[in-house]
């Protein structure tokens, strides 16, 4: 299915005191998607999603949206609402009031068309329309507030919500004015891991069900994976990889992105036969990566639960247990062959000592050309 | 590399007005203004500075530009004596408040809400008050210690009365520093064996030193300034230099020294404290290095 | 442990007591007395016939002056002193300490010299005059604007701090909010950043108009004695020892600051703007 593009960075960069904190970003978003920026502090992630918002402007580069160049324009007049990261609640207002804030303030032109359908066939006069688009906007709000699950709550002050609350609220704000595109700044930053993962299965759903497009900004690489249809993992203002998180995850183009994405094995390997590769001083058999030639020099990327512990006959290659952690879902082991460190994942318990026999599927071998790696 | 053209949006196209090109002309009007009102706030100070150096004793004609009433400061006995008295006064009222009030303070910041809260009230008053009001009022309690300590008028009720009205600015500057305090500090010196009072010193102190340094300065600006609370309460002929200069403008004889004393303060006071600000500037580089 | 700390407030509790509570309730008592220099303690009475005082057209002139001029002046000074704590707060000085230093500066110069020098320059013959030939103030000695002019500028540094110090502790994020959700920048000043700061405009308000109504020195010198004011009625009873009706009027002045003291209480409970 075509998806229209909804906004797109074109040779965007952001300088700052000679540094670019985001350099010459390249960037489509689409309609009706959950895209997520990934990244340590200080990749330009927050900056990248700023410039979006409208509270920086980029230095170079044009920004894009809905086909037209939004690059210099203010942010009350994008089609885009946000949610901070500490919630920037209005102290003075209650619950309700700070929901219906944004509509609140909008002149009666742009209500009259924002309510067009329900105010269609009714022939009101002037005043009487103020006080009908009053009553909708506290519905909606109100509608909101249940979306949020925070039915009954309207005249609180801000000050006595927790943070799981407070950030409900600015969820709440944000969706009301009904926006295209909805902007999150590591929302779920200052929650517990709980509350957190509840959040995030709440926020995909939301986007499921309104349709509109999320633009998440995170550093916690479990949860860009777990709600995202696309990550961007960026990294000194740059994007490393841009892909769905299964693609990522099982085919990270470089080293940053394969150890950022998660604690992995990477072996350094040579082609040495017909999609055959050798590492760790055995040959394993791979599918695909057709653009590598014998003789090649590539990185081998094996996800720990990826490998299968079986008995020696049928093993490829063996060592000594170093390291055994019971995690509850898996055990983490660490196995010692010919001076490195291999990290296997297994349902099983091994006790430090015991050797063990490994192999690995042949769709499960992921290489790297080295010329990626830095 | 799109070499595709996008339309420029316009705020106009979403009920905005653009404001572009008014914002440099708001620029403009808004440090025209800035500059303005800080030239009238200082348009007196500017007209005693001019006074000081004006040879004339009449202050609406100038003669030449002289410094020596500069030095003729140390020939005016009564204005060195009220300049003394001003000085005595205010250090010692400023001394003691800034260590009473901050232990003060310490005191209030602990107790039960209620009581708390009625003492910040009662805190308030002297800031508030009406300077005619606490000074008569201050003059007829010290009327009836007069009884028991026949003396007392003069240069005790004059720091008293200073003490009166400045410990609540101490107070007041202080206690937000210390409900920003953490109170773990605290448990962990004593938890390491530091006796309480030992604590107040080593820890408490430290963490509230800039509500403390900013009360002081507050106490010393309010103390030397005063007339008309040390107008009801001195005595003696204990005069400080705002009492002896009011005195003094009635009778038209004010010798342009106090001119060339005022100005000398200003300038150093405004020296010392940006001096004592630029120090605080390295101070928090030298930090983030 | 730490309530030991509690100790150290009991010698101000009784401080303040004494010098606060009880000289007040006297000051109100006395208003009640017939005590002036002619009688002797002991021979004090109690009489109503004090509130006469308040029929006597001088004090009532004295009282529509002080009310009038402390609430120009209060007005004028929120209106240019709101303006300079904004375009201060939005330039983003980071240096606060440098502010606080400006504005505190012209108090440690004599408030009676300062104000005679205004009144120098507000005079027919003056000092500018004499050197630049003209003065931006001059004629102005005696005349309401005058007046009004001396006591705006001596006090407005007591609204623009409050307002400044309400300003900057509005969270900065909260502006880009307001953006975000639609409003241009004067709807959010209207909406959010004044709302927000207003704790510091009643403070301000009460830190000018108390001194104001209740002064003397400004509006003797400035009038040059031709306007009477609340101030220097109670300064010639106080100095005439007619202390019982001195006493009166003072507690008719501590009934506003009792009525400030409660505003301050309902907007600005912690008193951040106080100082």
């Amino acid at each position: 299915m075509e998806k229209k593009p909804l906004i797109e960075l074109i040779n965007i960069s952001k300088i700052y005191d000679d540094e670019a904190v985001v350099n010459n970003m390249n960037l489509t978003i689409y309609q009706n998607e959950f895209v997520t920026l990934l990244g340590p502090s200080g990749c330009g992630k927050t900056t990248t999603l700023r410039m979006i918002g409208g509270f920086i402007n980029p230095d170079e580069g044009l920004m894009i949206i809905d086909g037209k160049d939004f690059s210099d324009m203010p942010p009350y007049a994008r089609p885009i609402n946000t949610v901070f990261q500490k919630y920037a609640l209005f102290p003075h207002l209650n619950v309700i009031d700070n929901v219906a804030f944004g509509l609140h303030h909008r002149p009666q032109s742009y209500l009259t068309h924002f309510y067009e359908k329900q105010l269609k066939d009714l022939n009101l006069s002037k005043n009487a329309l103020k006080k009908e688009i009053e009553r909708l906007i506290y519905e909606d709000a109100n509608a909101m507030l249940k979306l949020v699950k925070l039915e009954g709550y309207n005249s609180r002050q801000i000050e006595q919500l927790s943070g799981g609350q407070q950030q409900r609220v600015a969820l709440a704000r944000a969706l009301i004015n009904r926006p295209k595109i909805l902007l999150l700044d590591e929302p779920l930053a200052a929650l517990d891991l709980k509350l957190r993962q509840n959040m995030q299965y709440e926020l995909k759903e939301m986007q499921n069900k309104l349709g509109i497009t999320f633009i998440f900004v995170t550093h916690d690489q479990e949860e860009a994976m777990t709600m995202s249809d696309r990550i961007v993992v960026m990294r000194n203002g740059i994007i490393e990889q841009l892909g769905t998180p299964k693609s990522i995850y099982n085919e990270p183009k470089n080293r940053y992105v394969a150890n950022f994405i998660g604690e992995t094995n990477i072996f350094t390997g040579k082609i040495t036969s017909d999609h055959e590769v050798e590492f760790l001083n055995s040959k394993f058999k791979y599918i695909g990566y057709d653009q590598f030639k014998i003789g090649d020099q590539v990185d081998v990327v094996i996800r720990p639960e990826d490998w299968d512990v079986v008995s020696s006959d049928k093993a490829v290659i063996s060592g000594d247990v170093t390291f055994s952690l019971f995690k509850g879902v898996h055990n983490e082991l660490v196995i010692r062959i010919l001076d490195q460190d291999v990290l296997v994942n297994d349902y099983e318990y091994y006790q430090v000592g015991t050797t063990l026999g490994l192999k690995v599927d042949p769709y499960e071998i992921h290489l790297m050309s080295v010329a990626n790696n830095d | 590399m799109t070499n595709q053209v996008y339309p420029k949006a316009h705020l106009n196209d979403y009920g905005y007005k653009e404001i572009k090109h008014i914002k440099p002309i708001l620029k403009i009007l808004a440090i025209s203004f800035a500059i303005l009102m800080i030239f009238m706030l200082y348009l007196p100070i500017i007209v005693i500075a001019i006074e000081s150096v004006n040879s004339s004793v009449i202050t609406s004609k100038f003669d030449s530009f002289t410094l020596s009433w500069y030095t003729n400061i140390f020939n005016e006995s009564e204005l060195l004596n009220a300049i003394k008295n001003t000085f005595i006064v205010s250090l010692i009222a400023t001394s003691l408040a800034t260590v009473l009030g901050t232990l003060f303070a310490i005191g209030i910041d602990k107790l039960p809400k209620k009581m708390k809260s009625k003492i910040v009230f009662l805190n308030n008053v002297p800031i508030l008050n009406a300077d005619i009001v606490t000074g008569f009022s201050l003059m007829l309690m010290f009327r009836f210690l007069m009884l028991l300590f026949p003396n007392i008028f003069g240069l005790t009720t004059l720091v008293l009365a200073h003490l009166f009205f400045t410990l609540p600015y101490v107070i007041l500057s202080v206690l937000p520093k210390l409900k920003e305090l953490d109170p773990n500090f605290i448990d962990a010196a004593m938890d390491l064996g530091i006796k309480p009072y030992k604590a107040i010193y080593l820890i408490v102190i430290p963490a509230i030193k800039a509500g403390i340094l900013s009360g002081m300065l507050l106490a010393l600006t309010m103390s030397i300034d005063d007339f008309v609370i040390s107008f009801f309460n001195t005595g003696a002929g204990f005069d400080n230099l705002s009492i002896w200069i009011y005195g003094v403008l009635g009778r038209r004889n004010l010798t342009p020294s106090v001119y060339a004393f005022s100005t000398l303060l200003t300038l150093l006071t405004g020296g010392s404290l940006i001096l004592f600000n630029k120090i605080n500037q390295r101070k928090g580089k030298k930090h983030t290095k | 442990m730490i309530k030991q700390y509690r100790r150290l407030a009991i010698p101000y509790i009784v401080w303040l007591s004494l010098l606060v509570f009880i000289p007040t309730i006297a000051l109100v008592i006395l208003g009640f007395t017939n005590l002036t220099s002619s009688i002797v303690f002991s021979n004090i009475q109690f009489t109503f016939s004090n509130f006469t005082i308040f029929s006597e057209i001088s004090i009532l002139t004295g009282f529509k002056n002080s009310l009038i001029y402390a609430s120009l002046t209060t007005i004028i000074s929120f209106v240019t002193g709101y303006l300079l704590a904004y375009i201060i707060y939005k330039s983003k000085f980071k240096n606060k300490f440098m502010i606080m230093t400006l504005m505190i500066l012209p108090m440690w110069s004599n408030l009676i010299l300062r104000i005679d020098g205004l009144a120098n320059i507000m005079s027919n013959n003056n000092i500018l005059v004499d050197l630049i030939g003209f003065s931006p103030l001059r004629n102005l000695i005696g005349t309401p604007v005058g007046i009004l002019i001396g006591m705006v500028f001596t006090y407005v540094p007591f609204m623009i701090l409050p307002i400044y110090t309400a300003l900057e502790k509005i969270d900065y994020n909260l502006d880009e909010a307001s953006s975000d959700l639609g409003l241009t920048p004067i709807k959010t000043f209207m909406f959010v950043t004044f709302p927000l700061s207003f704790k510091g405009v009643v403070t301000g308000a009460i830190m000018v108009f108390l001194p104001t109504f209740s002064g003397f020195a400004i509006p003797k010198i400035l009038s040059q004695g031709n306007m009477i004011f609340l101030g220097n009625i109670i300064e010639n009873k106080f100095t005439n020892t007619v202390y019982n009706d001195g006493a009166l009027l003072s507690a008719s002045i501590l009934l506003f600051i009792f009525l400030a003291m409660f505003l301050l209480r309902r907007f600005d409970k912690e008193g951040e703007t106080l100082l």
